[in-house]
């Protein structure tokens, strides 16, 4: 549920505007949704499982994300961590235009936007704070060039503070290889259309179609890549032009990343996956020995990306590793707090490279339980399976954060500056889908991130702001009578759903769970 | 024709089981000589370099040739057999040769030495030097190299390659194409990265690597399971002894590139796409209509490529490119090529009964016994369009080559050349004949007649 807008053809440029934008994509603008891991309090939770010690989350923090695209969640972790001081990076100046409109109409002082290039802020280190606790780089690494990824490890070795943590999000070869020359092709044919790359995309999508049901011994492409490429007609043009028209489309492989941020002085920790450092996980039991008999952590993890054909990955690293001791870890992981984030026990295993982990309910139930009226830690766990190791208990901990149950927690009780600041941002999103968007979070400042509640809810919660009874049924026609305004329909299951009743339904369904978060526990209910 | 190993282009090869992409491991490539690449170069349309010996040295870099002016530079290749057969059959050629691996310049220097060809420089250095050993060339060939290096060090060969061109000059680029082999990749930079930490000598760590891999594949790893080229490529390789394992893994990381990619970084030299050179690729692609209606629908050149070899999932190209655009007419065209002399290379089967329709047979017997115009290919009312097609269908058959005027000096060489290149412990797959007349040379196994032989002065 992503926050694509439409443009009016009218906004179209061409190509021709898109010289300075050294091969990536920069005459359509990119609307990412907000990602709530890229925040302190989750990353440094997901680094206290991977064994190293937690962000300090008791002082001021600098939090800078290099390619901040329209800067949704760099507002997302400025607005719920008003201590953090918040910088977003882009070259695109219709990023940062969109991103300082969105920190000023939230009144988001400690969020900032600069317009730079990754080549003008490793030469120059005036440009923005000298040094950060947390770097971002989320959709940017595998889609700029070679000499940019340079750039980008160099500002990272400039400015990562000793004890920092970077999360490098990229796109990898075992789950888009075959997709390489089709991206390529695409990108020559929109090249050759001459409209702006979101409008041409699906006739450039159409004509390698084509080549596919003529016969080409290129196709079928891998699993994984064909899914993409069965999904091309109804692909969002934005997202499309992104994903796959950059001049520099190239998953990469792990141990070409791991060394490079090596340079950075920065080591590898694991996966932004609560399951990650669950070694019994790693791979499905037929070759899990062999990954276990790795010679080495890069090795094990080209196995594993190989394994499960892995798409994408989401390495975190940090600047410098500690030894702690035994207990200094189990310190650290019963500090270790999350909290609900609303949703009722389900049958769906969590989903690992080893297949699924199930939970069972009798075990989990009461723990989610907990999770509805105050934060859960490893202590807790405790008291209600008696029976447990601390260590049965931190794994339940990071399984409930897998399985969507849970998100990290902030450090103490949000101040009333988060509280506002949440607020201020959420009412943004509101306003933003009666207009049209689809933002699918909102802000809380108890997770000092987001919560998904997809945009009905995001809709819901302006209805009940705006003085609507809490009442399920009532939310969902206030909500579908005004999106009955616009001419526009709720989707449910990729559908759009005409039928009254029937969306009715899945709307109530829907504004259910968002009033389950709502609360000192979560979402703020001024 | 292709001398031995795997030449032959198999991505050409549409079947529904996918063949595997397989390296070229030939250590002589024919179609990178300027005899075959100038007649490339007409056969696309383009006016070709004066070719060597048929210019007074007109060159002004520090070290002058002594006669013809001819300069060419390879850059890549391996063990060096295509600079030292080229520096061999045009002795008055300056052939500077660089190669980034240590082993690879030692064994093209031993064999400078023992065949005594002056002419040929070998030039070791990890980096590629600008300037290719000064003076500017009339042609470059970069024999892999491009496929094989990161964006950035792919960025700096094609500059130092495009910059030391004349005008006029061709740049030849073969590569492993991003669609002949980008699925396999990931599992070959595992095997590299295998060999790479383990400290024993490479070919005591190969069996454990290659066990790694199988340990993988019997756990039901997605990737080598679910992927047919990837499956079919692996057991190509497991089928390969420990040597031809290592030939086949080559001795840099496998980092393809398309023909769009190395177009458009020559494109600012002012180099134009003239065509390809490989001899599968002389005769025109046999796509089902379908295929090709998708194909010729594209008019920009760049795409047109692009979705040629998706049809064809082309693993390797060889690609020739010229400084500025100097395009030769229909007719002239076809008055120069019907003016070329060639001489049949290979058996012509009577059997072959595609061959019979083809040629005539008083012009087979002619062609197994000495050059023969194009023009007597046929009979005198065929059309030049068709008497071309016929030429690239012998030349992509391997059947025939152009030949070039002999010299003694040339002779020797090639006799020289021909002795050192065979010396044990050369594998006879890889052992080779060189030629003066064909200005290249044949397959050591290649069966020529005795008049043949001496018509080509390939001992």
């Amino acid at each position: 549920m992503t926050g694509w807008i439409d443009l009016p053809p009218a906004a179209s440029t061409g190509r021709g505007s898109a010289s300075w934008g050294d091969g990536y994509v920069v005459d359509a603008p990119y609307f990412e949704p907000v990602l709530t891991d890229l925040s302190p309090a989750w990353l440094s939770f997901l680094s206290v499982l991977h064994g190293q010690p937690p962000l300090d989350l008791a002082r001021p923090l600098t939090w800078l994300d290099l390619g901040a695209a329209s800067g949704i969640s760099a507002c997302m972790v400025a607005a719920a961590n008003p201590t953090v001081d918040v910088w977003g990076f882009d070259h695109n100046p219709g990023h940062v235009e969109r991103g300082r409109g969105l920190a000023a109409r939230a009144g988001l002082a400690n969020c900032h936007f600069e317009e730079a290039s990754f080549a003008t802020l490793a030469a120059d280190r005036t440009i923005g704070p000298a040094e950060a606790d947390v770097i971002v780089v989320s959709g940017v690494y595998s889609w700029v060039s070679a000499a940019n990824q340079g750039h980008i490890r160099e500002i990272i070795r400039q400015r990562l503070r000793p004890g920092g943590l970077a999360y490098v999000m990229y796109e990898t070869a075992p789950g888009w290889s075959s997709m390489v020359p089709l991206a390529e092709a695409l990108r020559l044919l929109t090249d050759a259309d001459g409209r702006r790359p979101d409008q041409a995309f699906h006739d450039a999508a159409a004509a390698l179609q084509a080549l596919a049901e003529a016969g080409s011994p290129y196709f079928p492409l891998g699993a994984r890549e064909q899914v993409q490429m069965d999904g091309w007609p109804d692909a969002d043009g934005f997202y499309a032009a992104h994903e796959y028209l950059g001049h520099h489309f190239g998953p990469l492989l792990f141990d070409d990343v791991v060394h490079a941020m090596g340079e950075a002085r920065c080591s590898y920790l694991g996966q932004v996956d609560a399951t990650d450092h669950l070694a019994a996980y790693w791979a499905p039991p037929a070759v899990i020995d062999v990954v276990h008999g790795a010679p080495d952590p890069v090795t094990r993890e080209l196995y594993r990306d190989l394994i499960g054909q892995r798409p994408l990955r989401r390495d975190l690293y940090r600047r410098g590793l500690q030894i702690s001791t035994p207990l200094q870890h189990q310190t650290a992981l019963a500090d270790l707090q999350v909290v609900g984030l609303g949703h009722p026990f389900r049958d769906d295993p969590v989903n690992v490279v080893a297949g699924g982990i199930t939970l069972d309910p009798a075990f989990y139930q009461p723990l989610l339980g907990v999770l509805t009226t105050q934060r859960l830690d490893i202590a807790t766990i405790l008291e209600i399976h008696t029976d447990w190791t601390f260590l049965d208990a931190a794994v339940a901990l990071s399984l409930l954060v897998a399985a969507g149950y849970a998100a990290p927690a902030a450090t103490g009780r949000p101040s009333p500056d988060a509280v506002a600041a949440c607020d201020r941002l959420t009412g943004v999103l509101i306003d933003e889908n009666r207009l049209g968007a689809d933002h699918a979070t909102v802000l809380s400042p108890v997770a000092g991130s987001a919560v998904e509640v997809d945009s009905v809810g995001v809709l819901a919660l302006g209805e009940l702001w705006d003085g609507a009874a809490p009442d399920p049924g009532e939310l969902a026609d206030r909500v579908l009578d005004g999106l009955g305004h616009q001419g526009r329909l709720i989707r449910h299951e990729r559908e759009l759903v005409a039928d009254r009743d029937t969306a009715r339904t899945v709307a109530a369904e829907r504004t259910a769970r968002l009033l389950g978060l709502l609360g000192p526990h979560q979402i703020s209910h001024p | 024709m292709r001398t031995g190993g795997t030449g032959a282009n198999p991505s050409r090869r549409a079947a529904a089981e996918p063949a595997p992409p397989r390296p070229d491991t030939r250590r002589f490539k024919p179609e990178l000589t300027p005899t075959w690449l100038h007649l490339a170069t007409l056969l696309a349309g383009h006016e070709p370099p004066p070719p060597p010996g048929s210019r007074a040295d007109e060159s002004p870099g520090p070290t002058p040739v002594a006669t013809g002016g001819y300069r060419v530079a390879y850059l890549g290749g391996g063990r060096g057999f295509t600079p030292a057969v080229t520096a061999a059959v045009h002795p008055d050629t300056d052939v500077w040769w660089w190669d980034p691996t240590l082993a690879g310049a030692e064994a093209a220097g031993a064999l400078r030495d023992a065949a005594a060809l002056p002419n040929l420089t070998v030039h070791q250095d990890p980096e590629v030097h600008v300037g290719l050993g000064g003076g500017p060339r009339d042609l470059v060939v970069i024999d892999g190299v491009v496929d094989a290096v990161d964006t950035h060090q792919r960025a700096a060969v094609l500059a130092a390659a495009t910059a030391a061109l004349r005008p006029g000059g061709l740049l030849c680029v073969a590569y492993r194409t991003e669609v002949g082999w980008t699925e396999v990749a990931p599992v070959h930079h595992l095997l590299r990265h295998l060999l790479t930490r383990d400290p024993r000598p490479v070919e005591q760590a190969v069996p454990d690597a290659l066990a790694a891999v199988d340990a993988l594949h019997a756990g039901g790893a997605q990737y080598l399971v679910e992927r047919p080229v990837v499956q079919a490529w692996w057991q190509d390789l497991r089928a390969r002894p420990v040597a031809e394992v290592l030939e086949a893994l080559g001795p840099g990381p496998l980092r393809p590139t398309s023909h769009a990619q190395v177009a458009q970084a020559v494109a600012p030299a002012g180099l134009t796409y003239v065509g390809p050179a490989h001899p599968d690729d002389l005769s025109p692609p046999r796509l089902p209509a379908r295929l090709a209606a998708v194909v010729d629908d594209q008019a920009a050149p760049l795409v047109h490529e692009a979705l040629a070899d998706l049809a064809l999932r082309r693993a390797h190209r060889t690609d020739v490119f010229r400084v500025g655009a100097h395009p030769v007419s229909g007719r002239d065209r076809h008055r120069r090529i019907d003016a070329l002399s060639v001489t049949g290379i290979g058996r012509m089967d009577p059997a072959d009964a595609s061959l019979r329709r083809l040629v005539a047979a008083a012009t087979r017997r002619t062609l197994t016994s000495g050059p023969v115009p194009v023009a007597d290919l046929t009979a005198p009312a065929t059309a030049p369009a068709d008497r071309e097609a016929l030429l690239r269908t012998l030349l992509a058959r391997d059947l025939v080559h152009p030949v070039v005027p002999l010299d003694d000096r040339a002779g020797a060489a090639a006799r020289r050349l021909t002795a050192s290149t065979n010396r044990s412990p050369v594998p006879p797959r890889h052992r080779i004949r060189v030629a003066a007349a064909l200005g290249s040379a044949l397959s050591g196994s290649a069966a020529l007649t005795a008049d043949q032989r001496h018509a080509l002065g390939a001992p």
